[in-house]
């Protein structure tokens, strides 16, 4: 994943921990990302990644430990906030100005927007700039707001949940755009989801939280390598999982039983399995993730199974 | 009171929030906004230029007065009615006598009518000169100052009627005087020089009267105060 | 190396200002309901006095731009109050700020404002006359002569009164920004004051008298601009560490 030379950190976390009376949003979070990459931000809802991307977009104050944003503190932060763009549902706009003034507004704020590029993704989306933002739907909400985004072309884009709302049809255009946008000029974008498979596509790099806390940090393609899933009678995978670490277990019923595991399967203990009849099979990072977040390692058919 | 007052105002805050917050976003309303600013400039700027445009004598330029200078203003006026009645009419200066007459008497005696009642007319004061069949009158106006103007001239002498030997006051008309008065805005008040505030109070007696020399021997018949002598 | 965009204080300020004065012209629109309305009530006289003897009467009205000045302060004060709420706070953080340079753009424009506001309140005292003369009937149109030195420093004064109230309506606002319950709070505790002290007015007469008895034209603008800045800064004070709860 190294497109060589030195990479200068746009975001640095040591530690960082946000507390909201008594409950701990975040805890103790340590990363650090790279110039010039799409990182997706996934989790579960409630998991912490709104108050995280707010914490980096210095909206909010961290209550302990380190966050850095081209080496400087974020909140009350002026050259952070020019070279940042926070992307997220509730962005405020005054409702006297139309889409195209907003447009105009951000131009003479983001020094690098490109105007001729907004206006063409206007006129794709079916937006005009004579709307007003407060009587959008929505997912046409989301649409411009997500515009603003791609055009400004901060040296940091951040985007929290952006598609909510957002037609299916819309999403994938969208993605597409930030990604052809991307590659013409890159810069570093942090987006939050909780849905991977929409994403995953476009991310170099996912950053896994659960519960206020760092899960993981890799590069995508190592995630679709992370975990391996072994399938066969219970009997032999019961053996296999009482030796390692189980992602995720169900049980297929007629006595066989599915179980994801961390890959680090050696070629013989592969083949080994083969030959007890076992079943292996790559596992999507898209369910892999949502076996990493779950609470328990059964799933929601726990819920329903009485043994 | 100031509770009740700050409590109002209060309201009026709350209130104003909510309705400034309509006129800020809600209402899309661009174009004629347009016309809202330009207009309401353009009505201003006018009336600034109409208002240097009116003829000069639209207004009548107030002499400030204070609630002390209209209490003297009234005691010299009772002072004045006093020395003629005192009969030191010489005492009195000649600028109150507005109007004059002289009327020459067929025989040696004088009818004085005047509408009922009398004071509604105008006071008569008389005293006894001269030996001809010559008679004085001199009517001594007053000072009447309203709104801080002097509405003196508004008040006009009583008009007389002559005959043989008689002489009618005739009713005067009621004067209504109405004043619109500009005041200073307080922010221009605070800083002016002339600190003195403003009265809102007048003077405006009915001191007025008409003062008569009558021959010595006319028999008088009608409501003449003559004075001491 | 990656390339970053510079960003001066003074040049965010000034972008944020312009933005402003283009996004909440909702503000002047308020401003002229504020001042038409109080110049109808004025059209009513702010005082009269009347009296009668018996063969004449009089009546004086009285007409100044006082109401308009008074109502323009609290205009101050509202939009004041007004643009520390959460929606108007929030849209500079859909560009580029920080706290202070969200504060100081919202104490330029309100100062851009106050100017306006005192200028057109001023100039209103003219349409005033002019309505006066036109429909009111009497018999002298009475006014005191105003030299263009006084008038000028009268709208002077009014402009320094107006931004008196309107960084006193920024701060009473910020405040009720810290916790919903100072929306309250505030007013419960300024008014439980006055009760208390209710037969002892000296402390509001005397704040009133600070600024409303202060006959040196230098002395005032002082007294203002300084009570002015420390409300203003103590709202910037207030703000600085706030955090943006969308």
């Amino acid at each position: 994943m190294h497109k060589g030379g030195w990479e200068m950190n746009v975001i640095e976390c040591k530690g960082l921990t946000k507390v909201y009376g008594k409950t701990k949003a975040l805890n103790d979070i340590s990363f650090t990302l790279t110039e010039n990459k799409i990182t997706g931000l996934i989790g579960r809802n409630g998991a912490g990644k709104t108050t995280l991307l707010k914490i980096i977009s210095g909206y909010l104050k961290e209550t302990s430990g380190e966050v850095k944003v081209f080496s400087e503190s974020p909140f009350n932060n002026l050259k952070v906030s020019a070279n940042l763009i926070f992307v997220n549902e509730e962005m405020s706009y005054p409702g006297s100005l139309n889409l195209g003034e907003i447009l105009k507004a951000a131009a003479t704020f983001y020094e690098n927007l490109d105007m001729e590029l907004a206006e063409r993704l206007m006129n794709y989306f079916s937006l005009d700039l004579r709307q007003y933002h407060t009587s959008l739907s929505k997912g046409m909400r989301s649409t411009f707001n997500t515009i603003v985004g791609i055009s400004s072309r901060c040296a940091l884009t951040v985007y929290d949940e952006p598609t909510s709302g957002m037609d299916a049809g819309v999403r994938k255009d969208f993605y597409r755009a930030l990604l052809k946008d991307y590659i013409a000029y890159p810069r570093t974008i942090l987006l939050s989801s909780h849905l991977l498979n929409e994403v995953e596509d476009i991310l170099e790099d996912i950053l896994l939280i659960k519960s206020g806390e760092k899960y993981l940090h890799m590069a995508m393609g190592d995630l679709k390598e992370y975990a391996i899933a072994l399938s066969g009678r219970s009997v032999s995978i019961t053996k296999w999982a009482e030796e390692r670490k189980v992602i995720f277990q169900k049980s297929l019923g007629a006595g066989s039983s599915y179980i994801v595991v961390k890959n680090d399967l050696s070629a013989l203990e592969i083949e080994q399995a083969r030959n007890e009849g076992i079943e292996l099979m790559p596992v999507s990072a898209d369910d892999l993730c949502v076996y990493l977040t779950n609470k328990t390692i059964g799933g929601i058919d726990d819920v329903f199974s009485r043994s | 009171m100031i509770i009740i007052s700050l409590l109002l105002a209060f309201i009026s805050v709350i209130a104003g929030i909510y309705i400034f917050n309509a006129f800020m976003g809600k209402y899309h309303i661009k174009k004629p906004l347009k016309w809202i600013f330009g207009g309401y400039a353009i009505i201003l700027i006018g009336s600034v230029l109409i208002y240097f445009m009116l003829p000069e004598d639209t207004f009548t330029h107030a002499k400030t007065y204070s609630d002390e200078e209209i209490m003297q203003e009234e005691k010299n006026q009772e002072e004045l009615y006093r020395l003629a009645l005192n009969g030191k009419i010489d005492q009195v200066d000649d600028k109150y006598i507005t109007q004059q007459w002289e009327f020459e008497l067929k025989d040696d005696r004088l009818v004085l009518t005047a509408p009922e009642p009398q004071h509604s007319a105008v006071t008569v004061l008389a005293e006894r000169a001269g030996t001809d069949k010559k008679i004085k009158i001199d009517y001594y106006g007053m000072k009447r100052i309203v709104g801080n103007v002097d509405v003196s001239s508004k008040v006009k002498a009583p008009e007389l009627e002559f005959g043989e030997n008689t002489i009618h006051i005739r009713k005067r008309e009621k004067v209504n005087v109405k004043v619109a008065n500009f005041s200073k805005e307080f922010t221009v008040k605070q800083f002016s020089d002339g600190k003195k505030s403003e009265s809102r109070m007048s003077a405006m007696m009915d001191q007025d009267f008409l003062y008569m020399q009558i021959p010595v021997g006319v028999e008088v018949t009608g409501g003449v105060i003559f004075i001491d002598e | 190396m990656m390339y970053l965009a510079e960003a001066r204080m003074q040049d965010v300020v000034k972008k944020q200002l312009q933005f402003k004065l283009k996004a909440y012209r909702g503000v002047f629109t308020s401003l002229i309901a504020v001042q038409v309305l109080a110049i109808l009530f004025s059209l009513g006289g702010i005082g009269m006095s009347g009296g009668e003897t018996e063969n004449f009467s009089y009546e004086a009205n009285y007409y100044s731009g006082n109401i308009v000045i008074v109502l323009t302060m609290l205009w101050g004060f509202i939009t004041a109050v007004l643009l520390t709420t959460r929606a108007y706070r929030f849209d500079d953080f859909s560009f580029v700020t920080n706290r202070v340079s969200s504060n100081v753009s919202n104490i330029y424009f309100l100062i851009v404002s106050c100017i306006l506001a005192g200028i057109t309140a001023m100039l209103s005292s003219f349409l005033l006359k002019v309505l006066v003369i036109s429909f009111v009937n009497t018999d002298a149109f009475v006014q005191a002569s105003v030299s263009f030195p006084e008038y000028s420093t009268g709208m002077i004064g009014t402009i320094l009164y107006i931004i008196l109230f309107s960084a006193l309506g920024y701060l009473v606002g910020m405040f009720t920004q810290i916790h919903k319950s100072l929306i309250v709070l505030l007013p419960v505790l300024l008014l439980s004051t006055l009760i208390l002290s209710t037969g002892h007015p000296e402390l509001i007469q005397n704040i009133i008298g600070f600024f409303g008895n202060e006959n040196s034209f230098l002395v005032f603008a002082l007294k203002t601009i300084i009570t002015a800045v420390v409300l203003f800064g103590a709202s910037l004070l207030v703000s600085g560490r706030m955090e943006v709860k969308q």
